[in-house]
């Protein structure tokens, strides 16, 4: 008896105190697969663009999806998303939701409000990719026709991944790294930016540079090629190219980036930081795109020279871009400094705002070829 | 004596030979097989006997040439007081004469193909041997088949069948002890054990378990199984049976005990591990890989077949996140005009695949070109096509049958407890179904055959120990035997402990 009692007093709370359970059919859900959140028309906060999936009926026409856009208008974000009950006759589910695109002009206004509710509510993952429109609207970005995806959201969250992947050229930010970066001292935000690319027989849209932010306010745009550079510094390679020339300023030689790594030491001496930015990169000769054996005449030490004046030249100029145009910390050198050595961080962290457009920067870059696909020719003299 | 068929010492009442047959007669009143015959020695005509046997039990050709023809043909002395004594000794040829005047002793010789033969003046009848009937020949088990390995398999001759055994284990070490079962069916019954390897805590347990037996009749060994095992309402056997030699004999040389009984090829053997349910006779006659990974395919097969449904319905109803965006859209789209909830149309499935294996298994086989046409088109084809079940769940159902059919010992096992689980997934989601195994596997380590943990793995220190269970290794690394089957472990000569 009193084993059966214990058992279950068990079971009643293995039962009761699991948390959130529900059962719900899987066609009665709105798949969304992409937001967009604009300033609010007739007197709303936000106005946000819902893409959703529209499936075939039945297996017999194996219906490929089609996107739906709905559009509503909301206090906040979950007064939208409800909203959006009243036209639709499924509950809207964000759990394979993949990018939310902000409007340029919410995003000047600070972006900490629209993220709390995809950070509070449990269908909406914390890997959320964000983007920023350069666009007038978010919105419209969704309203496109998709090119090579079947999804507009899908196929912008897959350029993205394969973008910041294969070509470096722009971040992909999820949703907890946003809010780890707006909550860290000394590191500031940049978001990816998506803009229309007009095209003859109707645009698409591209990932171009990153939006750069103030705390949670954006405050202007990096191009691809700062944001590469920006990626270097964030040691956030994984792949992509880098372009050089025998002269500065050439392009006409391309490396691929095998695999890179940065290290930033900071040094500080009085009030003013000394950043030591030691960039070591692995790459391949893959293209030179000029009629002259530039390699073989010259020798891949010489060739990876080049590489290394392009190298160090990017990213010095984008640092000082930074500084001087938008002195937001988006390279992270302030938490480098908070990490190394705190003690320091602390004297400086209540005036960083100033200090980083001051900060002294040097950049050593130090690039390896370790291949070069060269074609041997083996006899037959 | 309670029962009317048992005559406790009941003997014959006088030395009058008509009388004898008569009392015997009236035994088996009502009982037309009953043949008797009269005859007397030509010599000395006062030298009558009486033969009576059971048609059809007895070889015609044994009573006729080694029992008839030599009483005829001997020359009796004049009056022979003793006349039983005379042919028991002197006349007959049969290899087992039996001298009795008991009535039980005599019945039950009747009904066994033996030949009772009475003579004038003698209280005492004989009990020759001449049992005789038509067996099934010698054939490969149907439930059992190999593709390499031994091809013979048991039928339903307890001698014949013991013979087989002793075939193959030619020691006197193997003991084979008389049992019989059944207060009406009175069936024969072999304890089959290696003296020197049985776990005596094991024979003792068995030996009380099946003296507490009071059945009418066994006509199959699962009679005796179910009286006999532990966990009596569980789907875990945790007594085995097969119908090869070759496995009974294995298993004897592993410490455990055989039970054969008369009429039926099945026999049992004990203790009985659940990772026997995985292993099969032929894993030890291929290449040790193979049979390794046949054995892990098999356990694997269990694992799916038992919870694949569930799992299916945890991830569509309550899971969606989990599931991956192309497949949640291809699924979504199957479901898309389905009127039943996932979880009813997933029961619905299994209780039809159930139903399609069950008239399978029962119906006559030239009905087969008729089912898989009907299962297969019917119920899987047009009842996606009319939308009354979606397609992943005709997968899911499938995949979760066929890899039942991988597991055939565990199938009355999967069967329920794949109906738990999904019922637990159905209320609770991937949350509840966690609960559900875990109240399984408690279930299973709880259990016990004959003293011995049927899932020993956690009691297990030697490594020895491990390499038949999950893996078959290869005989030049197995040394010893499990050590909690068998009280002597060495199975290679200078191998494993001394």
């Amino acid at each position: 008896m009193k084993r059966m009692l214990a058992l279950a007093a068990a079971l009643l709370m293995m039962l009761t105190f699991t948390g959130c359970w529900n059962y719900h059919e899987i066609e009665t859900l709105q798949i969304v697969s992409g937001v967009a959140v604009d300033v609010g028309r007739n007197g709303y906060k936000y106005h946000v663009t819902f893409e959703c999936i529209k499936l075939g009926q039945g297996s017999q026409q194996p219906g490929s999806p089609q996107p739906v856009i709905l559009e509503t208008d909301g206090n906040t974000i979950f007064d939208a998303v409800r909203s959006a009950l009243n036209e639709s006759d499924k509950k809207l589910y964000f759990s394979h939701c993949e990018i939310v695109i902000l409007s340029k002009q919410l995003a000047r206004g600070g972006i900490k409000s629209i993220l709390d509710w995809f950070m509070r509510d449990a269908e909406p993952r914390d890997t959320l990719e964000f983007l920023v429109s350069k666009e007038d609207t978010a919105g419209i970005i969704l309203q496109q026709k998709p090119k090579t995806g079947q999804v507009m959201s899908y196929q912008i969250s897959n350029a993205l991944h394969e973008s910041a992947n294969a070509a470096g050229k722009n971040l992909h930010v999820q949703l907890y790294q946003i809010n780890n970066t707006l909550n860290t001292p000394g590191s500031d935000l940049s978001l990816p930016a998506i803009e229309l690319k007009p095209e003859a027989g109707g645009g698409t849209v591209q990932v171009e540079g990153d939006a750069v932010f103030q705390e949670d306010k954006m405050v202007g745009w990096i191009t691809a090629d700062q944001a590469k550079a920006l990626n270097f510094v964030l040691n956030k390679i994984s792949g992509g190219l880098l372009l050089t020339g025998k002269q500065p300023g050439e392009q006409d030689l391309s490396l691929e980036i095998i695999s890179s790594s940065t290290k930033v030491t900071p040094v500080v001496t009085g009030t003013v930081p000394t950043m030591n930015i030691n960039i070591h990169t692995m790459a391949a000769y893959a293209e030179q795109n000029s009629t002259e054996d530039v390699l073989t005449k010259e020798g891949t030490e010489t060739v990876a020279g080049y590489a290394e004046r392009t190298l160090k030249a990017d990213v010095e100029n984008t640092i000082k871009l930074v500084q001087e145009q938008y002195g937001t910390d988006i390279f992270d050198f302030g938490s480098d400094i908070n990490q190394s050595m705190p003690g320091e961080w602390d004297k400086l962290k209540n005036n960083w705002p100033d200090t980083f457009k001051k900060l002294k920067y040097h950049v050593n870059a130090e690039v390896e070829i370790k291949n070069a696909a060269t074609v041997v020719d083996k006899g037959g003299k | 004596m309670t029962n009317s068929d048992s005559f406790g010492t009941a003997k014959l009442p006088s030395n009058d030979l008509e009388a004898n047959v008569k009392y015997l007669c009236n035994i088996f009143k009502d009982d037309d097989t009953l043949i008797k015959r009269f005859f007397s020695s030509a010599h000395e005509p006062s030298a009558k006997f009486c033969i009576l046997f059971s048609d059809g039990m007895i070889n015609n050709k044994l009573i006729n040439e080694d029992i008839i023809r030599p009483v005829l043909e001997y020359s009796f002395q004049k009056d022979d007081p003793n006349l039983i004594q005379t042919v028991s000794e002197s006349i007959t040829l049969s290899n087992s004469v039996e001298r009795t005047d008991q009535v039980e002793e005599l019945v039950q010789g009747i009904v066994y193909g033996d030949t009772i033969l009475l003579a004038r003046g003698c209280q005492d009848a004989l009990v020759l041997n001449t049992k005789g009937w038509a067996v099934r020949s010698i054939a490969e088990p149907e439930s059992e088949r190999v593709l390499r390995g031994p091809r013979e398999g048991f039928n339903e001759s307890l001698l014949m069948n013991l013979s087989m055994l002793r075939r193959k284990l030619r020691t006197p070490d193997l003991k084979m002890k008389y049992r019989a079962f059944g207060t009406r069916s009175k069936t024969k019954a072999c304890l089959c054990y290696l003296d020197s390897l049985v776990n005596k805590s094991v024979l003792e347990e068995l030996e009380k378990r099946l003296d507490r037996i009071k059945i009418d009749g066994t006509l199959d060994t699962n009679y005796i199984a179910e009286l006999i095992k532990d966990s009596p309402f569980s789907a875990i056997k945790t007594v085995g049976n097969t119908e090869r030699p070759d496995v009974v004999a294995g298993r004897l040389l592993e410490g455990r005990i055989a039970l054969f009984l008369d009429g039926t090829p099945s026999v049992l053997t004990v203790p009985h591990l659940f990772i026997e349910h995985f292993q099969s006779d032929e894993d030890y006659y291929v290449h040790f890989v193979f049979s390794s990974i046949g054995r892990f395919l098999r356990i694997f097969a269990f694992v799916i077949s038992l919870t694949f449904p569930a799992v299916y319905v945890a991830l569509v109803t309550f899971h969606q996140e989990m599931i991956p965006t192309q497949l949640l859209l291809s699924i979504s789209a199957a479901r898309q005009g389905v009127p039943f909830p996932t979880a009813l149309e997933t029961v619905f499935m299994l209780v039809v695949f159930e139903m399609l294996r069950e008239s399978g298994a029962r119906m006559p086989g030239i009905m087969g070109q008729t089912l898989s046409i009907v299962g297969a088109l019917v119920i899987g084809q047009a009842a996606v096509d009319a939308k009354l079940v979606s397609a992943p769940i005709i997968i899911v159902v499938g995949l979760a049958g066929i890899t039942g059919l991988m597991v055939p010992r565990l199938k009355g096992y999967i069967l329920i407890h794949r109906f738990c689980l999904l019922f637990c997934a159905c209320i609770l989601g991937l949350y509840g179904l966690l609960l559900g195994i875990v109240a399984l596997l408690v279930g299973i380590f709880g259990m016990h055959s004959f003293g011995v943990p049927i899932v020993p793995d956690i009691h297990l220190k030697n490594p020895q120990e491990y390499k038949d269970i999950y893996f078959r290794f290869p005989w030049s690394l197995m040394k010893t035997r499990p050590g909690y089957l068998s009280e002597n472990e060495v199975r290679q000569a200078n191998g494993g402990k001394k």
